[in-house]
């Protein structure tokens, strides 16, 4: 049981007491006080790293508290953005406020009003939480049944008094339909993970909120829907979208050719087809599957290349990860070198001293030694650009391409 | 028994050897194999990182921003600074975003300057600091954490200690038992390593990471000099490196297989120093990157260095964080600083 759902049995505790105590502003009050109580005996006992690093921790004014709250979020992966409650919130510390009420909503229908507030969705609180925000909308898609009912605690804004309220939410109804198909000798590896995803075509670095769908690999023809935020939809973009297969971080397959969709008359329901993920030349002997092996792609390569030439190591998985997830993976790799290069590891790489530096970062970016009178110029630079080594970077490719020609 | 006993009966006896030699081996590739999978570099860490980045908002402008927004303070954030500035360019094509990395010791005299400009430090700010702002002059100082940083404690790889304590991590770094001598056997080492002194590897007393100790985890308690003070977290590596008693606390980016990292005992649990329980908050022994401004002025400049600080708490900018060997923040959090923030959030 993690803490939050702890704490939400309290706050069922309270619910009850409170419920069953007739004077309205007593009940509120020993509620509230009681919440206050058991929110901060629990905070103690998970005090789980004995040093006392529990101290004001930013300027923000919020507590600092190390607790295990990863697990709490690994709960929250599966969330599927289809369902909606239909009210417009404000985040409190007590709860969600609700500031209005879609009429023929789900709420309307569960005889939510305005001004009440939702406490805990399912037994897990929301809003305002120490210092996180636990939003209603992940909880709602998180702990919705299949059907899409959740059961809410919610303070009844008349009476002060808490009630739970079975709800069936509503369907989001923007989504893009469609199937993911895959002809292929054999079938997909079964710890692969198939992602089909909304791009804006017309200008890459706006992404679509929840534009997104990744599931496991079970048939040819996989059907999906993906329940994307509309407010994310500029109706003067071109939208398209793509299906591809990865495993172990691999692509392994992809659509070669993305489909227009959403805007511009485009549809909603499309087909994908999937093929091999850009076989290199001197390996087509046969399918990459069928081998078991998978090939590391050029961009892999080139990412591996770059870490080991500049900070003497592979990328972890991690900053593997982050850099193919980047918008434009030619755009980051062409200025990977400049970050790698103004990094903190490879500066203490290089002695952790300014001169070094420079001598090993004009060598890398000229081609040559530098020489005594350009290393005073570029330390000088350096001091004008008050000891930003990205931006001096940035000014010795520049100055070296512009020699160049 | 009895099966066994059956199945010797129905062999030939010169087949049992093999058949249970056959057995064994097979036995030894099924569970070297489980082993394999099981350590398969970040084999669940990337799924869970792309968990973690569909679960945070991508960017979307409050406001177009057409000036000048200045971003100065710590130089360690400056990498990841300026990878911000150049996608956050990409959103607003007439900005122009002026880096500069004097260090984090004089970011608030430089904030006191310029009241709409963004400073960086890669430590968290306490509430004093921010009434003593508020007094110097700023409106409403507010800080918002934009990464993490994650710290390990490093051992020879020849040293028995597999783990450490925050009880045993403030008697080895701090002065809490004074004049007593710090030998393994304090840290759980038997026999020869026992009675070995611990040799206690720092940072110089200026350097971030030393001041981040002393003033976050060791609530300003007076740390230990150490057997030597170093200016960089490559310098202290290779000291521990050489010398077999000595211990040290760096950036884990500096990790590599010739220092041992030890596992930090949280309850009941040892947690290893790896991406996994840092990105699912497990990992104890971290530091907040953070960004500063003054939400009490007005005027354009004040509102575009809110949205540069909008962006950063964004997607494309959280990606950025673990390319510069950072780490991203969790999506609670993040959305609890975008409130504060007031940054439209749709839902």
């Amino acid at each position: 049981m993690n803490p939050r759902q702890k704490r939400s049995l309290w706050l069922d505790s309270v619910a009850w007491l409170a419920t069953c105590a007739s004077a309205k502003a007593t009940s509120f009050l020993l509620a509230m006080t009681m919440t206050l109580w058991s929110l901060n005996s629990f905070t103690l006992a998970q005090n789980v790293w004995d040093v006392n690093t529990r101290q004001r921790d930013t300027a923000s004014g919020f507590q600092s508290a190390r607790l295990w709250q990863g697990w709490d979020w690994l709960s929250n992966q599966q969330a599927h953005p289809e369902w909606q409650l239909g009210v417009e919130t404000q985040n409190t510390a007590t709860g969600v406020y609700i500031r209005s009420v879609t009429p023929g909503g789900a709420a309307n229908r569960a005889n939510i009003e305005a001004q009440d507030v939702i406490v805990a969705v399912n037994g897990y609180q929301v809003g305002l939480v120490e210092d996180r925000l636990y939003d209603l909308n992940d909880e709602l898609n998180a702990r919705a049944d299949e059907r899409g009912v959740v059961s809410l605690l919610i303070q009844d804004h008349r009476s002060l008094r808490l009630a739970r309220v079975r709800v069936q939410l509503q369907k989001s109804r923007q989504t893009l339909q469609g199937k993911v198909v895959f002809r292929g000798p054999a079938s997909l590896p079964a710890d692969a993970i198939v992602t089909v995803q909304i791009d804006n075509a017309s200008r890459s670095y706006y992404q679509v909120r929840h534009g997104q769908t990744s599931f496991r690999p079970s048939s040819s023809e996989m059907p999906f829907e993906i329940a994307y935020d509309p407010s994310y939809i500029d109706p003067n973009d071109y939208y398209q979208v793509r299906a591809f297969v990865t495993q172990n971080g691999r692509t392994i397959m992809d659509t070669p050719q993305p489909v227009r969709v959403l805007t511009r008359g485009n549809p909603s329901n499309v087909s994908l087809e999937l093929a091999s993920f850009a076989p290199p030349r001197d390996n087509r002997n046969g399918p990459i599957i069928e081998t078991g092996f998978q090939r590391p792609s050029q961009v892999d390569d080139r990412i591996i290349q770059m870490y080991r030439h500049y900070l003497g190591h592979d990328p972890s998985p991690l900053q593997f990860a982050a850099l193919k997830a980047t918008t434009n993976i030619e755009d980051t790799l062409r200025t990977l070198p400049l970050e790698l290069m103004a990094a903190q590891e490879y500066f203490d790489r290089a002695g952790n001293n300014n001169q070094v530096w420079i001598r090993a970062v004009f060598q890398e970016i000229v081609g040559r030694q530098i020489r005594e009178q350009e290393l005073l110029q570029w330390l000088r630079r350096y001091e004008e650009l008050r000891g930003s080594r990205t931006e001096l970077l940035r000014q010795l490719s520049v100055s070296n391409s512009k020699a160049d020609r | 028994m009895s099966r066994i006993f059956r199945l010797r009966h129905t062999l030939p006896a010169r087949a049992v050897f093999p058949v249970c030699l056959l057995l064994a081996i097979a036995g030894l590739v099924i569970v070297a194999n489980s082993w394999a999978k099981a350590d398969e570099p970040g084999a669940h860490c990337q799924e869970e990182f792309q968990a973690k980045m569909n679960s945070i908002d991508p960017y979307q402008p409050n406001i177009q921003v057409k000036g000048t927004v200045k971003v100065f303070g710590s130089t360690s954030m400056d990498a990841m600074a300026h990878a911000w500035g150049a996608t956050f360019r990409k959103f607003h094509q007439n900005a122009k975003v002026e880096i500069s990395g004097a260090g984090s010791e004089t970011t608030f005299e430089t904030l006191l300057k310029h009241p709409t400009g963004v400073a960086m430090l890669s430590r968290p700010v306490s509430e004093q600091e921010l009434v003593e702002l508020q007094k110097k002059g700023l409106k409403k100082p507010v800080a918002f954490t934009v990464a993490r940083e994650a710290l390990g404690v490093f051992v020879h790889p020849q040293n028995p200690v597999k783990t450490i304590s925050g009880k045993q991590l403030r008697l080895v770094f701090t002065e809490a038992a004074k004049g007593q001598k710090v030998t393994w056997a304090m840290l759980g080492a038997s026999g020869e390593w026992a009675n070995k002194e611990v040799h206690v590897i720092s940072r110089t007393a200026t350097s971030g990471t030393q001041r981040y100790l002393r003033d976050f985890i060791f609530a300003g308690a007076q740390m230990r000099e150490g057997v030597s003070q170093h200016v960089s977290n490559a310098e202290v590596m290779k000291v521990i490196q050489a010398d077999e008693l000595s211990i040290g606390i760096c950036g884990l980016g500096c990790k590599h297989d010739m220092v041992k990292s030890l596992q930090l005992v949280a309850g009941e649990k040892a947690i290893p120093s790896d991406d996994y329980t840092i990105l699912t908050n497990q990992y104890p022994l971290t530091r907040s990157l953070v960004l500063l401004i003054d939400m009490g002025q007005t005027g354009v400049g004040a509102i575009e260095a809110q949205e540069f600080v909008h962006y950063a708490l964004c997607r494309t900018a959280q990606l950025h964080t673990v390319i510069a060997s950072f780490y991203p923040i969790d999506p609670p959090l993040l959305r609890a600083s975008l409130q504060k923030l007031g940054a439209k959030q749709i839902r």
